[in-house]
């Protein structure tokens, strides 16, 4: 069984919050934001899993360690076998073949004052030294894979639409072949038309390419279409991952039970529906101790506030994992039943 | 058939943008009606003109680069364009109230809650009590009639400068505080004493739109436009949102046009639904029906892009093609270069016009399809 | 109505393909392009744009026609009509055929001595204004890049901006008599003083573009892709910062050449000898109720010199940084994609 193309063992990224100066000179320790705070998962060879999640809940972070463009604030990350987070220098500029991020901002992510064949070409040139016309050459090979003209080379991306850029973004993160693909917030920027569109050619790409992705987005049903296997993250911790259609259809984790229900769908049905999850993301920058989505949890009992769960299987469902006290009692309630009222059958606090 | 005077008609709407790249047709020979008590939804893509309809409606374009071509915009009998510019803050407020998508850029960052919320509190009272003109008066409870003539110019300004958010005397604001808070527990903000002092960019983005939506209710207007109202906010949040303002559908007797790109948002929230594209309507009709049986072609291709499968089941049903450029829009009915059932009637000037489908149950869904029977044999 | 230039062709699906490829499609074409679309549609910074030509060539010919004739013909022939030290027994008269602007109260030719200011006035600007920005543009561009707390990189930035802040306190006018008092009289010390009170501006504006730039998204791509610190700098950073430094360096001129002309209006910089403006200014300052064509003629090369670049400037603005017209376009459109196309076609 050959070892995952990814392996995250306990990642934790703390950003530090400026403190004053008052307090830097008595050594008192800054504030730190806790954005991702312990996260273990693998991604495998050739498959798509999707990071799912609200703002704040960690998952743009996740994904830039997994890109090596932060550095840990404690874990390990493993690519195929070997221990990469401590890569630096001309070994970390090798390495970075492997691994390309498409970035969410079609607009900002492209230099708007470069053209085409610069900005699909820069990856290339940074680990390669080609003349213009060998560099010209193998970006216009790469163009016509994401459905761009390949005599666009010397426009520049304000000339293209939304949908465009997007795929420019993707070139560029094709061009060195990468056996990992970190996608963030792909559709995001799209309209629904558009992101059909994309989604149809990232699954195609994946074939022809043997690439495996990292999608991360809140977009639900994106998700549902392009990922294998779904990780849903709250607060910097992973809270469900498992099988796209487990995960997705039946749910075990509460988040990702009140997650579902939020989603509005093209149902007029739903008129009647009135969402009972209350209470807002909270601040990263003091986690409660024990479960973090205690405060809002329609589940919620005296354990889960004083004890945090740890990411499991339950009997039954050895494919997903889930953190919660609470997975096999919660296990069967469907999401459509946070909308109009709070799980009775269960029992809560 | 008796029907409840139209809140809100337009006929005949079309408005262009002249800039330096060309002139874009953002709105296209557009009619609908907004009931009281219902909702209306605006689906459309980006690029569909429905932010435009938006902004047009309370007239907040700007003149240049836009000009309405044609067409009539009837507000409780008022042609809005016809008013005279000094007339149109008279109009707005009390009479259509707006909500936007960035909440952080519709509150004034240097001003805290209470300020802002107690500003609109200030203008209605000042219209309800007669001190300065409006065109329509809201008589409590939550009655909207015709306005009578009031006092204007020294009165006007006389009554608007002690109203100054942060300059108002201590009685005067304590007489606004109460209804400030009334608001603010209206959109179901816990201890709302705790908000006021606050300024918008220490607020979550969930609550900024309900501060948001406090400042549009607290003037009681007949009509609340909703341009994606909910498209910057989380899922959870967004849901929340949603449901705070189906219950307050309920409670306050505001008739909202809601637009937006989600189709789900739009299944959730309106009554009646018109479908956008490239500047015309396309299709009109009770929700129900026009998702559950659409009767154009865009209609029944987008609900079917929404994913909604898994990727072993096939490949998306995707659109071909993309949305023509608002400066180039393709003679006779707009979608016809995308669409599966296009003959060559439909390419030809002057295409089809928006009327009572063939073979929909409702007599109020109407399509603009000269095939709209076929739809249903779309794949 | 307007071309459709070809940057409207939204050539993003494949199922136009209708883009033909510019071969070896250079910046300077583009530029040049542009260039001549603002001059068409802005009679005004067409008006300014002519105005620095002219004055350009002028100053030109006014220092390379003597050089050239005393090289090939073994005697200087000035450009001007009088040597502008030469005294003529015409004193104190107006404009006529012969002397165009009028003749000083000693006889000396008006419009002479303000040819042959010319040269050292756009000098001052050209020369002062760009020292002043690769100075200031070098410091702004460390305290910008390499700023991050913790590193030597800040340190040596939070240095230079403090610095950078005191010389910014000071009113650059004052601060600039001061440093000229204080060295003396003369040329030299004069463009000293501005220099060293004008590079403080630089910095700052350069950081803030450096600052803006760092945080964009393709910034962070180009790290990700491995492309090494520097070269994003060069590339990047550089070459995004180019414009707006243009812009400014260019509308910047106008003030340099007048805070140098205010210096030597006070009595300080430039000796008597030296025809300049704003000696001349002061100079004939007195005579201004009996003889006004002196003080309005030194005066009036001024103000049109800087009104030649202040319209240049803000034309180039709108070649080089469609930013500014595009937010504008952008802000009055609501809908996103209609002032996105339309902000696109402005670029």
């Amino acid at each position: 069984m050959s070892p995952a193309l990814v392996e995250a063992h306990g990642l934790v990224k703390h950003f530090p919050l400026g403190r004053s100066l008052a307090d830097a000179i008595s050594r008192k320790p800054g504030e730190v934001i806790h954005a991702v705070d312990g996260v273990s998962l693998e991604i495998n060879d050739g498959e798509t899993l999707g990071l799912i999640g609200e703002s704040g809940s960690g998952k743009t972070t996740l994904g830039w360690l997994l890109a090596k463009l932060h550095v840990p604030t404690a874990g390990r990350i493993r690519f195929a076998g070997q221990d990469i987070t401590d890569l630096t220098g001309r070994d970390l500029l090798a390495w970075r073949r492997n691994v390309q991020v498409v970035f969410q901002d079609p607009v900002g992510s492209l230099d708007p004052r470069l053209r085409v064949w610069q900005i699909v070409g820069e990856p290339i040139q940074a680990q390669e030294h080609l003349s213009r016309a060998e560099l010209k050459s193998r970006v216009a090979e790469i163009l016509p894979m994401v459905g761009l003209p390949g005599g666009s080379l010397d426009q520049y991306p304000h000339e293209f639409s939304g949908g465009g850029r997007q795929r420019l973004s993707l070139a560029r993160a094709l061009s060195v072949r990468p056996k990992l693909l970190i996608l963030d917030e792909p559709t995001s920027a799209l309209d629904v038309a558009v992101q059909a569109q994309v989604l149809n050619n990232l699954v195609a790409l994946q074939q022809d390419l043997q690439l495996s992705y990292l999608v991360i987005t809140h977009n639900v049903a994106a998700v549902r279409y392009v990922a294998d296997r779904v990780a849903v993250m709250y607060h910097g911790l992973i809270a469900e991952v498992g099988p796209a259609k487990e995960v997705l259809e039946h749910p075990i984790h509460p988040y990702t039970k009140a997650l579902l229900a939020a989603l509005p769908a093209p149902d007029p049905r739903r008129r009647r529906a009135r969402y009972r999850i209350s209470g807002e993301v909270p601040t990263l920058v003091h986690p409660p101790p024990g479960c973090r989505f205690a405060p809002r949890c329609p589940f919620v009992i005296d354990r889960c506030r004083s004890e945090a769960p740890t990411l499991r299987a339950i009997p039954g469902r050895p494919e997903q994992l889930v953190a919660c006290h609470r997975a096999e009692e919660v296990e069967d309630v469907p999401p459509e039943q946070l909308l109009t009222g709070i799980a009775s059958a269960v029992g809560g606090p | 058939m008796q029907m409840a005077e139209a809140l809100l008609d337009i006929r005949g709407l079309s408005i262009d943008y002249e800039v330096g790249a060309g002139v874009f047709h953002a709105i296209s020979d557009l009619s609908l009606q907004i009931t009281p008590g219902r909702v209306l939804g605006i689906v459309g893509e980006t690029g569909s003109g429905k932010s435009t309809l938006a902004h047009a409606i309370p007239r907040l374009l700007q003149e240049p680069p836009a000009r309405v071509r044609s067409g009539r915009i009837l507000f409780r009998g008022v042609d809005v364009l016809e008013l005279p510019r000094w007339k149109l803050p008279l109009l707005r407020g009390t009479g259509i109230g707006m909500i936007f998508q960035e909440p952080i850029n519709s509150l004034n960052p240097a001003y805290r809650i209470f300020d802002q919320v107690a500003e609109a509190v200030a203008v209605r009272k000042l219209r309800d009590s007669g001190q300065t003109p409006t065109l329509f008066q809201a008589v409590e409870p939550h009655d909207y009639s015709r306005g009578k003539p009031v006092k204007t110019g020294p009165a006007l300004l006389h009554a608007a400068i002690p109203h100054l958010p942060g300059i108002g005397t201590g009685a005067r604001r304590e007489a606004l505080r109460t209804e400030v808070l009334d608001y603010l527990k209206l959109v179901r903000i816990n201890d709302p004493e705790t908000i006021l002092d606050l300024y918008p960019h220490e607020l979550s983005g969930g609550m900024r739109q309900r501060v948001m939506i406090a400042i549009a209710l607290s003037e009681k207007p007949a009509l609340l436009i909703a341009d994606e109202p909910t498209s910057a906010l989380d899922i959870t949040i967004q849901a929340q949102v949603l449901t705070l303002m189906k219950e307050l559908l309920e409670e306050v007797r505001t008739s909202i046009l809601f637009i937006s790109h989600d189709l789900g948002v739009i299944a959730e929230m309106a009554d009646d639904v018109g479908v956008l594209y490239a500047g015309h309507l396309v299709e009109f009709g009770p929700v129900e029906d026009v998702y559950t049986n659409p009767r154009h072609p865009y209609t029944k291709l987008l609900l079917r892009s929404v994913p909604n499968r898994y990727k072993t089941d096939g490949p998306l049903p995707a659109l071909t093609g993309s949305v023509p450029s608002l400066a180039k829009i393709p003679p006779g009915c707009p979608f016809h270069p995308r669409c599966p059932l296009a003959r060559e009637i439909c390419s030809q000037d002057p295409g089809p016009v928006l009327e009572r489908a063939k073979g929909a149950s409702a007599s109020t869904h109407l399509s603009a399809c000269y095939f709209s029977e076929e739809v249903a044999t779309i794949g | 109505m307007t071309e459709t230039a070809p940057q409207t062709r939204n050539s993003s699906s494949r199922a136009e393909a209708t883009l033909v490829s510019k071969a070896e499609a250079s910046v300077l074409r583009d530029f040049l392009r542009g260039l001549l679309r603002v001059l068409r549609a802005n009679p005004l910074t067409f008006v300014g744009f002519i105005l620095v030509l002219i004055l350009s060539v002028l100053a030109l010919l006014v220092v390379l026609v003597p050089v050239v004739t005393q090289l090939l013909l073994g005697h200087t022939i000035l450009l001007t009509p009088f040597d502008p030290n030469e005294l003529t027994t015409d004193y104190g008269q107006p404009p006529s055929t012969s002397h165009f602007f009028g003749t000083d109260n000693l006889g000396g030719d008006i419009f002479s001595r303000i040819l042959t200011a010319l040269p050292l006035d756009l000098a001052i600007g050209f020369g002062i204004t760009g020292f002043a920005l690769l100075v200031g543009g070098g410091l702004g561009l460390v305290a910008g890049f390499w700023d991050r707390p913790g590193t030597i990189g800040g340190v040596v930035s939070l240095v230079i901006l403090r610095v950078t802040d005191v010389f910014l306190a000071f009113p650059s006018l004052v601060l600039a008599l001061a440093i000229a008092a204080s060295l003396g009289r003369g040329t030299g010390p004069a463009m000293l003083a501005v220099l060293v009170t004008w590079w403080p501006y630089y910095v700052r504006l350069t950081r803030g573009e450096v600052l803006a730039v760092k945080h964009q998204p393709y910034v962070m791509a180009a790290r990700a892709a491995g492309v090494s610190e520097v070269r994003i700098l060069f590339r990047h950073v550089l070459r995004n910062l180019l414009e707006p430094l243009l812009v400014y360096y260019t509308l910047d001129i106008g003030t340099v050449l007048v805070t140098f002309s205010t210096i030597s209006f006070v009595g300080i910089g430039v000796p008597l000898s030296v025809p300049e403006w704003g000696s001349m200014v002061e100079l004939y300052r007195r005579f201004l109720q009996t003889q006004p064509w002196t003080v309005l003629s030194a005066g009036g090369a001024i103000f049109v010199t800087v009104l030649a670049f202040s319209l240049f400037g803000d034309g180039l603005r709108d070649i080089l940084d469609p930013r500014s017209r595009r937010a504008l376009v952008q802000a009055a459109i609501p809908s996103t994609l209609m002032a996105k196309a339309a902000a696109a076609a402005e670029a």
